[in-house]
């Protein structure tokens, strides 16, 4: 099988459980195994091409700073702004235009707190077929950075919370270098 | 296999370091990358209060949140 066909059959391969992950890396993380080279890598949004983005393409930057990071509700919850945008600039300009840019809007206005936490990931989904091909990009990005904060949301972790704040926090089982 | 009470507090006994490899290895099973991610700038150790605090009710809770949004995991 070559490459190309392994990698089109990884892609569409039903990812394994989550515990088998887990266990996985665990055991590889007491080995002391600093790559993963076993570890199937999935095919990652490719990089935005021309603009030269580092890797992980459009929301690299975004998740690279630590104050967009704790900002990242209000972003998500704005995604009125992306999908009123998107609409006026990829699909056509008829009736839907407009039904689309008061929905956009109350969704810009819905709280941070994801207290529907599908909401944002339907509306992404609705809107895909309409976005250009960058935009689907960022699209489907944002679902799966979606579903990973809303489940880490249900667990009662907040992630802006965990960010060290001065690199004041000390964790007990911080590695001492010598 | 399903994860666990037991795998959570496997999960607890390793250091930050390895902590913070194993979040990495999730985060690229699933498809994000990695190094958009400040891992390094993670309180390990507010991770670990809400970990250790997790009961097995909340894990399945998490579980059927994943898998309800189309994530991987969990019983096949």
């Amino acid at each position: 099988m070559s490459d190309r066909q392994a990698d089109m059959s990884a892609e569409n391969a039903t990812p394994p459980p989550l515990g088998d992950v887990l266990e996985r890396l665990m055991d590889e993380a007491e080995q002391g195994r600093t790559d993963a080279a076993d570890v199937p890598v999935k095919i990652l949004p490719p990089d935005v091409p021309a603009s030269g983005a580092p890797s992980g393409g459009i929301l690299g930057g975004l998740l690279s700073n630590p104050a967009l990071l704790s900002a990242l509700p209000q972003l998500v919850s704005g995604l009125g702004t992306l999908s009123k945008g998107s609409a006026s600039a990829d699909a056509q300009s008829n009736g839907d235009t407009e039904k689309e840019t008061a929905s956009a809007a109350s969704v810009s206005k819905a709280p941070a707190v994801f207290s529907h936490p599908d909401r944002h990931t339907a509306l992404l989904c609705a809107l895909k077929p309409y976005l250009g091909t960058e935009r689907q990009q960022a699209a489907e990005y944002l679902i799966s950075l979606c579903r990973v904060w809303n489940t880490l949301q249900g667990m009662g972790i907040n992630l802006p919370a965990l960010l060290l704040s001065g690199q004041s926090g000390v964790s007990q089982h911080q590695d001492k270098e010598v | 296999m399903q994860l666990d009470k037991k795998s959570l507090d496997r999960l607890l006994t390793l250091s930050d370091d390895q902590l913070r490899m194993v979040l990495r290895g999730l985060l690229k099973e699933y498809g994000v990358d990695p190094s958009a991610v400040p891992l390094e700038q993670f309180d390990m150790g507010k991770l670990r209060a809400v970990l250790s605090g997790a009961t097995e009710a909340d894990i399945q809770r998490f579980m059927s949140m994943l898998s309800g949004s189309g994530g991987a995991g969990g019983r096949r």
